[in-house]
């Protein structure tokens, strides 16, 4: 118990170091900019159509298309620029527990710090297009428009027809910022590894080459580089479907009942098994990492 | 102005950096137009670069970067020499009224001048490469498109200036330096953001008309200009408050 304490002692003294911290107030200062760019083109289409959304639509929209997800995970990078968090209380917590409990509080930290953020976009690209939503569990016209009718592949919106035939709003929205937070951790938790290996530097080269890799893993670039016939792309789709993290992480890239891609069973599975091996890869890591203790935080 | 800020916030090397780099992006940003027009071969229309020009340097890429660039040579000079206590011999040469009076007239002087200077380098070397390949009438003046060249140029200059002054202003309010680099361009933003979304009647407070050099409303391009300059009084105003009481604690 007393092991347990230590660790939401340790985690709240970390979210204590929020207070005044104008990295933080940047990082989700431009986190609500970012939402607004990415969404802006939704809300252009709604009110030229002059329909309704429904209240997380925007978010769902916004969030299907796997360029968005990318740019709102590399925010993280800013948020986490003092991994591995050592502070001047660091000492007095190693002191009074012990590394391994020290590191778990710190991933504890991360993944409490990780759904706080992805939280904060949800509520800021729902509060930006408020002015023209609903919130009943319906799809609006703007997603009937969108989907059926073609528009929104003319203007880059991923509305598709089985998103909206074989979910909800709302739970399209939950599956979505799941898929979301569990990409987010796992980029975050290979910055944490590479950061207790190889230092700073190598944790933050870590984060953008995972970013790199899923997002020059697409079936459209392997196709214009190997000029695969419409039947070796359906394969390479569903190949990257399976390897791609990005592709992992884009709602509209899972089986809905007719493909070979993977499940959202099976996505959870893969990105649990990931965070595992990370998790325990750390830990191991942490009874090797030389601290330095400054002496100032300035 | 004192002698030491103004080699300072005048220094070439900066100078040249940031106006290149506002060059580079504006030019890169109409790249496959120049790239089309070079492969065509065809003459282009008349006053063709004018208008490329013109909707360029009121674009969205000028909306992006303007806001950064302007703040680079010296908007974080006040908080730069607090934090590092150059400040404390400074003030022993003289006294505090003329140090932050000099930092306002700096920043709104050096925030200016770089857009200005950029604009200027825009304008000759896309003039230079595309005008020649224009059909010219013969009884027209080519002089007719340099007015709006100088509004264009008066516009930039005040606005670099209250964008300089708004990261002074941010980064001594929140002491830190990096917040003079990246909060003027989150506050211009937040105030498209609250435009475009909530309060759709404050046109005055929109950025993006700011660039606009036609009349807005009931605006005019005099009017705009008188209201950009009273936000910078008024910026150059909460900087001295804020600036007093940093030195008093010193």
């Amino acid at each position: 118990m007393n092991r347990i304490r230590w660790i939401f002692m340790s985690t709240y003294y970390n979210f204590f170091q929020w207070r005044g911290n104008m990295r933080v107030v940047v990082t989700f200062i431009l986190a609500f900019i970012l939402c607004f760019l990415l969404s802006d083109k939704t809300m252009r289409f709604a009110l030229e159509c002059e329909t309704t959304l429904q209240l997380v639509e925007s978010f769902v929209w916004t969030f299907s298309d796997s360029n968005s997800i990318l740019l709102a995970s590399l925010l993280l990078l800013l948020l986490f620029a003092d991994m591995p968090f050592i502070t001047s209380a660091t000492p007095f917590f190693l002191v009074r527990g012990n590394r391994k409990t020290w590191v778990i509080s710190q991933l504890l930290y991360i993944a409490l710090s990780t759904a706080i953020y992805l939280s904060f976009v949800l509520v800021s690209t729902c509060v930006l297009c408020l002015r023209l939503s609903f919130t009943k569990n319906t799809w609006s016209k703007t997603a009937a428009i969108l989907a059926y009718s073609g528009e929104g592949k003319h203007i880059a919106i991923p509305a598709t027809v089985k998103v909206l035939e074989m979910s909800r709003p709302y739970g399209a929205m939950a599956n979505i910022f799941l898929l979301i937070l569990l990409y987010a951790l796992v980029m975050v938790f290979i910055m944490m590894f590479f950061n207790l290996l190889k230092g700073p530097l190598a944790g933050v080269i870590a984060a953008l080459a995972f970013s790199a890799y899923g997002l020059l893993l697409n079936p459209d670039n392997l196709q214009k580089l190997f000029n695969l016939p419409d039947v070796l792309y359906y394969k390479a789709r569903v190949w990257i479907g399976w390897l791609s993290p990005l592709n992992h992480a884009t709602y509209g890239m899972h089986d809905f009942g007719y493909d070979n891609l993977p499940t959202m069973l099976e996505t959870c599975l893969i990105f649990g098994g990931i965070l595992i091996v990370l998790v325990i890869g750390v830990i191991w890591r942490m009874h090797l990492f030389n601290f330095v203790f400054k002496g100032t935080e300035n | 102005m004192l002698e030491f800020d103004q080699k300072r916030a005048f220094s070439i090397r900066l100078f040249i950096l940031c106006s290149v780099v506002i060059t580079i992006c504006i030019i890169l940003s109409q790249l496959d137009l120049f790239i089309e027009v070079f492969r065509s071969n065809s003459a282009l229309t008349y006053q063709w670069s004018y208008n490329v020009i013109m909707y360029t340097l009121t674009g969205d890429t000028m909306q992006f970067v303007l806001p950064v660039m302007c703040t680079l040579p010296f908007s974080a000079s006040f908080i730069n020499e607090y934090k590092s206590g150059v400040l404390r011999y400074t003030l022993g040469r003289t006294t505090r009224r003329k140090y932050i009076f000099s930092k306002i007239i700096t920043t709104f002087l050096s925030g200016g001048t770089v857009l200005t200077v950029s604009t200027l380098l825009v304008v000759l070397v896309l003039s230079f490469i595309f005008v020649p390949l224009e059909e010219v009438p013969i009884d027209v003046s080519v002089i007719s498109s340099f007015g709006k060249y100088f509004q264009i140029i008066v516009r930039y200059f005040i606005l670099g200036s209250v964008n300089g002054l708004l990261g002074l202003t941010i980064s001594t309010a929140t002491n830190n330096r990096y917040m003079a680099w990246i909060g003027p361009f989150m506050v211009e933003y937040l105030l498209i953001i609250f435009y475009e979304r909530y309060f759709d009647r404050f046109i005055f407070l929109y950025p993006k008309n700011w660039l606009n050099l036609s009349n807005v409303g009931e605006i005019g391009y005099g009017l705009q200009n008188i209201w950009l300059i009273v936000l910078s009084c008024s910026l150059a105003f909460l900087f001295w408050k804020v600036a007093q009481r940093r030195l008093e604690h010193l």
